[in-house]
């Protein structure tokens, strides 16, 4: 990783010479579709977070005035 | 709210300004609705003019109220996705890390504390967002493009939150000279250096360009002031806080709750067991790792050990009480920006390292540990965490906004040039009128011009900013009536100068509703109030659902 001196996930992308894809990097990396469910399952999780410690200003009665 | 009730009326009213100053078109940095005849410096106050655009539309059909549930929400919600997102490019391998991570900077006592009122401090997003801006300088050779983004994100971060700025650029500055020094290549710390110089040089003309007008509002615009209205010395952490358990959390329902924060919104630290479980888990990493294996761990240690210091302010306090003992933060209290400061809110920069570490040390825990390892950081990092589960904020209902205010009656007996007054004036205090000009705003009808109200201005001590108008006698006899239930021993000297105080205000009509509102500091005594105002100026009549006082001035 660029801070912990790890190295970084693996990057699908052609190279610049023979232009050929690396296939068991993108083969060990997780999907763009199965990375897109964690991120809105995160999202889901976050909101409810965020509405259950605001939940008594949802249900104040001065909201609609 | 039940503990930040001003707090949540100063900010409604500004998100309400926003709207009437899109409407209006009215100056957004400065208006004489409030603090009648002075008016109120909205750039030297945290305005969030940008927010208050941006949910006009939700502000003028959903009402305030909603706005700003709508923003705290959105406020929580998008620190954790940001934050989530930071650490899974910078820090950590592991979603789950930097899931964790995520949702304890958005969700951390701090902010949880900070949300009882105050709007602008749980933009927890703000830092991530800045410092993922700042980072991509370094990263790309398209320094242009990226110094044209960060500058327009630190007029949007300065826009919500100018203090957590400075906060999240001292904290960047202090992180990366330290970890510029463990570079090993000079190459490399050059060319990082000339793209970051370069980027930033952009980022500087754009956001100077875009801020040259609110900042000299702020810093020379009418009724700006130096320095700030609260005391550094009471807004100071104290040490015991950062292991003390907070009230509003699972551990305070069990009653383990400690520290003595100056008010419950700024209980800023209040990490519990944490601190000293991820300090030991980051001496155990760092160790196993053979020390330079992990490069970002003195940078982030000596970044929080910095800002943990200078949050206790410029002397320290030790269980509630100030020492004699002088702090770092009393070399650095006179200087420009650090003088507006208030010392204890860099405690969550501290916050915000040990969700770092927390990330670093699980990420390190599940690509290397053994099972049995990593079940046992497992469970002291979720016995660590645990208790500082949030519980939900503590709301009370308000009376609402007085039918004489809502359906317009007020403006048959106020003229356009003229001032309504609450009783008490409106202020910190006693914040309901302040609500009442907000529902005014909202419903584009005119606006109920006031005296007083809840804001930073000047008048202070020794040159400095204050909390709200400067008193003059006639409000602060209402005011100690209201909050002592004692009916003063009105006098004609006291008519005389109610009725000189009356002319500054160029007040046309005084107004005491049926319900009054919580006060900030407890009860507020209605019967008190009405004779006071019956011995001060005669007898006032009922009109809908408030007694009215006309004075005889005009």
């Amino acid at each position: 990783m660029f801070f912990t001196g790890r190295s970084v996930l693996p990057t699908p992308k052609l190279t610049s010479e023979g232009g050929s894809v690396n296939r068991a990097r993108i083969s060990a990396e997780p999907t763009f579709r199965h990375s897109l469910k964690r991120q809105l399952a995160f999202a889901a999780v976050s909101l409810a977070s965020a509405v259950y410690v605001t939940f008594g200003l949802w249900i104040d009665p001065g909201l609609a005035r | 709210m039940t503990e930040g009730a001003g707090d949540q009326v100063f900010f409604e009213w500004i998100l309400s300004y926003g709207l009437h100053s899109v409407i209006s078109g009215t100056n957004p940095f400065f208006t004489q609705v409030l603090n009648a005849p002075h008016g109120v410096n909205l750039a030297a106050n945290t305005s969030m003019p940008v927010l208050a655009v941006v949910f006009a539309p939700v502000t003028a059909f959903a009402g305030v109220a909603t706005t700003f549930a709508t923003v705290l929400t959105l406020n929580f919600c998008c620190s954790a996705l940001a934050w989530r997102a930071f650490f899974r490019k910078y820090l950590a391998k592991s979603e789950i890390a930097a899931s964790i991570g995520a949702l304890f900077c958005a969700f951390a006592p701090g902010f949880i504390a900070h949300a009882n009122g105050h709007l602008n401090w749980t933009a927890g997003w703000i830092a991530p967002l800045f410092i993922w801006r700042l980072f991509q300088l370094g990263e790309s050779t398209r320094w242009k493009r990226n110094g044209v983004l960060l500058g327009l994100v630190i007029v949007l971060d300065y826009s919500v939150n100018p203090e957590a700025l400075f906060f999240t650029v001292l904290a960047t500055a202090t992180f990366l000279s330290v970890w510029v020094t463990d570079l090993k290549s000079r190459n490399r710390v050059w060319q990082l250096f000339r793209t970051t110089l370069a980027g930033l040089a952009v980022a500087t003309t754009v956001s100077a360009t875009l801020l040259i007008y609110p900042l000299y509002m702020h810093f020379r615009g009418p009724q700006s002031f130096e320095g700030t209205g609260y005391s550094q010395l009471t807004y100071s952490e104290e040490l015991l806080s950062y292991v003390s358990f907070p009230r509003h959390s699972l551990a305070g329902l069990l009653g383990l709750s400690g520290g003595h924060p100056p008010n419950a919104s700024e209980a800023t630290s209040f990490l519990g067991v944490l601190l000293p479980v991820v300090i030991f888990a980051t001496w155990r990493v760092r160790r196993a790792a053979g020390g330079s294996a992990v490069p970002v761990l003195p940078a982030l240690l000596i970044t929080g050990g910095a800002f943990l210091i200078l949050s206790c302010g410029p002397r320290l306090r030790f269980d509630g009480h100030r020492t004699a003992i002088a702090m770092p933060y009393a070399l650095l209290a006179r200087l420009p920006l650090f003088n507006s400061a208030l010392p204890l809110r860099m405690g969550l920069v501290v916050v915000v390292v040990v969700g770092a570490l927390a990330v670093l040390v699980i990420d390190r825990a599940m690509a290397e540990g053994s099972p049995v390892r990593r079940n046992i950081w497992a469970l002291a990092l979720i016995g660590a965490l645990l208790p500082l589960v949030p519980l939900p904020l503590p709301t009370t209902a308000r009376p609402a906004i007085p039918r004489f205010i809502a359906d317009g009656t007020w403006q048959q007996f106020v003229p356009r040039d003229g001032t309504l007054m609450t009783l008490p004036l409106t202020s910190d205090v006693a914040p309901d009128g302040q609500r009442w000009q907000a529902f005014t705003m909202v419903r584009g009808s005119r606006v109920a011009t006031m005296p007083g109200g809840y804001f930073l201005g000047p008048g202070g001590e020794n040159g400095k900013g204050r909390t709200g108008a400067v008193p003059l006698p006639t409000s602060a006899l209402f005011e100690n009536a209201a909050l002592t239930g004692v009916v003063p021993n009105v006098t004609d000297s006291d008519r005389r100068q109610a009725s000189r105080d009356l002319e500054v205000w160029n007040v046309r009509l005084m107004v005491i509703p049926d319900e009054l509102g919580p006060g900030v500091h407890g009860r507020l005594y209605h019967q008190c109030l009405v004779d006071t105002a019956n011995a001060l100026f005669g007898p006032g009549f009922r009109v809908s659902d408030v007694l009215v006082w006309k004075p005889t001035i005009h």
